[in-house]
């Protein structure tokens, strides 16, 4: 089974390699990732590479192993849930198939070894190991350790990617997962308060290492750090516990699987359909095309299995790291600027807005033959993205201004907040229709939906950073050189946001007036 | 039927899509009059669906004209889309609204009055049989159910041609019968029918024109009685593209096991 696994798994590859060489983009596509991807290793990958390096030089590495290890595993875990990727071995599609889940589940987990997610997981405990002082006299255990890391991290990965594909289509079930998906996203604010001393004092962390070694994901970092240190008992007990938890995870996975061949629910919501809150506000949307293409969009959020979870997940913990991080630095200028960090909530639109065309693949017909403007469309997306949005930016707004009692700078933070997101939509705009993917339906795969390839991610994380870098730009002159630049710096960026909103509006709204059967052509494919 | 109506209700003017070296439909020539039934006819792959789409504004074609009620479909789509209504074949809805949202959705996009949309879409649920359906996902539907709430987005906006691409596949009776008395009321009223499909005895029973399509080409049409000459539309339709032998010899181990 697993020969056939692997042989199916090269040949679908072999497929969309010849699917990328027919592409008359594949010129653009390989521009775009290698300046995308080259610009990211640039930028950081010497510094992440450095500090992961050292980790195994420290005094005592114990608590860092751990924080890494538990960090990584949450980073498998969390991510199927924002960005999955398509699958193109979905369990459903075996369901005829005489054999057991526990085979099935063999033959899935080892296709593994062609994904770039677990070459680059296992290259990070490659270089954590080899960080050690000693790595050569304790390879067996160091490498062993590595090893259940990775695997840790698959099983991980899958039984939540998995799940979550079996809970979104079971009715009621997705309401649990919602929750759990907002319990997943406390982890990093939890995280944030407990490892705040340690920013301050490196020594800090050390208190914590007791706490970690209690969390199974930390396990496999505990053993490798043990293993560094020459500790081969404390090594192996940490190693078995980790693979007690997954063998669970297997176990779990085999469960999930099972239950997945036979789940045949299509919907996820109740059956009147009007259960859901944005059906209600949805009523008091304009009665045209774009108020209709705006409780569309809001619509399918909210029902579209995993698109939901995916949202909580990009909007909570990717944008409120970012939002955090351009707190503090906007704090490191001239005092009382800290809440102009509100710009980097326009970040959240690149999670919940990725793709979004192309997400509704071929059903995007019903707009193609309707009598009316392409650009009436935009305007609608645009205008149910800023009702998630906005609620958003006032939310982050007023807890920075109270944690940092920054009132008198809320209405300037405010401008900036708007304009930043104008200048998002402006850019995610053009990105989502010149890049727009077809994905398949949810209601024909497993693998959900607003779930694009992380390339896809990146190059739209890219475009974002390009669109709001302006509005960016003039919140730090007063963050800097003082509150008086605000009577210049405010209205710049409402007027470059303005601006640019308005161009791409003209620009793709034109485009797609003639070029809409194109587009469509273009995703209706998948 | 449709002598002293002014103009034809489809013209195709030298139809053609190529898909790379491959051509799918090859300079097709037909006009249809207004307030016919027509029905378009092919093997699978014959280029019905790729000339629908070129008729519906979903596929830009390689070279010709399309003009529904005399406007070309390519040079001013938006006048155009308002006289046709289209039910594509293998196109997706959007299935995660309700029956009554995704026809709301599909007349407020076409700029439609909402009250005016919810009155036509209550009275489409109902001729359809769909009233007890109107709250439930689409994806929920049953197939038939699903083409009946399409064809139903179709109309719902009072068009003058209705392009359908095979309305009646894997439908039961008793959908089909609905369907076609909505079609039949619809041409009653001085509207035009375009539909393809591969169920010959349907297109015999209701369509008043044949058009054939094979390759990529137009095999012959006119009247149903001037296509079929006599014989079963079926058989006319085999002899027209040729026959193929029926070889199941290999099969022997068919049923074996």
């Amino acid at each position: 089974m697993v020969g056939i696994f692997l042989r199916l798994k090269f040949q679908l590859l072999k497929n969309r390699l010849a699917a990328l060489r027919r592409d008359p983009k594949r010129g653009q596509s390989a521009v775009v990732a290698v300046l995308v991807l080259g610009y990211f290793v640039y930028r950081y990958g010497g510094a992440v590479y450095d500090s992961v390096s050292l980790s195994g030089a420290l005094p005592d590495p114990g608590p860092i192993f751990a924080q890494l290890s538990f960090s990584i595993v949450f980073l498998w875990i969390v991510l199927p849930l924002a960005y999955g990727g398509g699958r193109d071995l979905d369990v459903r599609k075996f369901q005829l198939l005489p054999v057991r889940p526990i085979v099935l589940a063999v033959g899935l987990a080892s296709t593994f070894i062609f994904s770039p997610g677990v070459w680059l997981t296992a290259a990070v405990a490659a270089v954590l190991a080899a960080g050690f002082p000693d790595a050569a006299g304790n390879l067996p255990l160091l490498a062993l350790s590595g090893l259940v890391l990775v695997l840790m991290c698959v099983i991980a990965g899958q039984v939540v990617s998995t799940g979550a594909d079996l809970l979104g289509r079971q009715r009621h079930a997705r309401d649990l997962m919602v929750l759990l998906t907002f319990l997943l996203t406390a982890v990093p604010v939890v995280m944030f308060f407990l490892l705040r001393s340690q920013y301050a004092d490196p020594t800090g962390g050390a208190g914590l290492a007791a706490f970690f070694a209690w969390v199974p994901p930390a396990w496999p970092g505990v053993a490798m750090a043990a293993a560094g240190q020459g500790q081969a008992g404390t090594a192996l007990a940490a190693l078995g516990g980790s693979l007690f938890v997954i063998g669970l995870g297997v176990w779990l996975w085999t469960a999930i699987i099972s239950r997945a061949m036979l789940a045949q629910d299509s919907s996820t919501i109740r059956a009147s359909g009007t259960g859901d809150p944005f059906a209600r506000f949805a009523r008091w949307l304009p009665g045209n095309r774009r108020g209709a293409v705006a409780a569309l969009e809001l619509r399918l959020l909210w029902r579209e299995p995993a698109r939901l979870p995916g949202v909580i997940i990009s909007t909570v913990v990717f944008g409120g790291v970012f939002t955090i991080i351009a707190a503090a630095l906007f704090d490191l200028g001239t005092a009382g600027m800290a809440v102009f960090g509100v710009c980097a909530v326009s970040f959240i639109a690149v999670g919940h807005r990725l793709n979004e065309i192309g997400i509704h693949s071929s059903a995007l017909w019903m707009n193609v033959v309707a009598r009316g403007r392409a650009s009436n469309d935009l305007i609608g997306r645009d205008l149910a993205s800023a009702l998630i949005d906005v609620p958003v930016l006032l939310i982050a707004l007023a807890a920075i201004a109270i944690d940092r009692g920054e009132w008198s700078y809320v209405l300037p933070a405010l401008c900036f907040g708007a304009a930043s997101l104008a200048a998002a939509y402006a850019g995610l705009r053009v990105f989502n229709i010149k890049m727009a993917r077809g994905e398949p339906r949810s209601k024909d795969t497993a693998a959900g939906q607003n779930k694009p390839s992380p390339l896809l991610n990146l190059t739209a994380m890219a475009v974002w950073i390009l669109a709001v870098a302006p509005v960016f730009a003039a919140a730090a002159l007063p963050a800097t050189l003082g509150a008086g630049w605000l009577f210049l710096a405010v209205p710049a960026a409402v007027l470059y946001a303005g601006g640019i909103w308005y161009a791409s509006l003209r620009w793709m709204g034109q485009w797609l007036d003639q070029h809409q059967a194109d587009l469509l052509v273009r995703i209706e494919s998948a | 039927m449709t002598s002293g109506m002014p103009g034809p209700a489809v013209v195709l003017d030298g139809l053609t899509k190529r898909f790379g070296d491959h051509t799918a439909v090859d300079g097709i020539n037909i006009t249809l009059p207004r307030g016919a039934f027509v029905g378009v006819v092919g093997r699978n792959g014959a280029g019905k669906t790729t000339t629908m789409k070129m008729c519906t504004a979903l596929l830009p074609p390689t070279a010709g004209r399309v003009s529904v009620m005399g406007i070309d479909v390519w040079e001013n789509p938006v006048a155009a889309k308002e006289q046709f209504g289209v039910l594509p074949e293998t196109m997706a809805l959007f299935d995660r609204l309700t029956g009554a949202e995704m026809l709301l959705y599909n007349g407020l996009i076409r700029g439609m009055d909402r009250s005016l949309v919810v009155e036509r879409s209550r009275q489409l649920l109902h001729v359809l049989g769909l009233d007890d359906a109107a709250s439930r996902l689409v994806v929920d539907y049953s197939h038939g159910m699903t083409k009946k709430v399409a064809l139903a987005a179709a109309l719902l906006h009072g068009p003058q041609v209705l392009f359908l691409d095979e309305p009646f596949e894997a439908i039961d009776p008793v959908s089909t019968r609905s369907i076609e008395a909505v079609l039949h009321r619809h041409v009653k009223d001085g509207g035009t029918v375009v539909f393809s499909s591969h169920v010959l005895d349907v297109v015999e029973r209701l369509c008043d024109r044949v058009v054939v399509i094979d390759l990529g080409q137009i095999k012959t049409s006119g009247t149903v009685d001037e296509v079929r000459s006599g014989a079963r539309l079926e058989d006319a339709f085999l002899a027209l593209i040729g026959e193929q032998a029926q070889d199941t010899e290999g099969l022997s181990w068919l049923g074996s096991s």
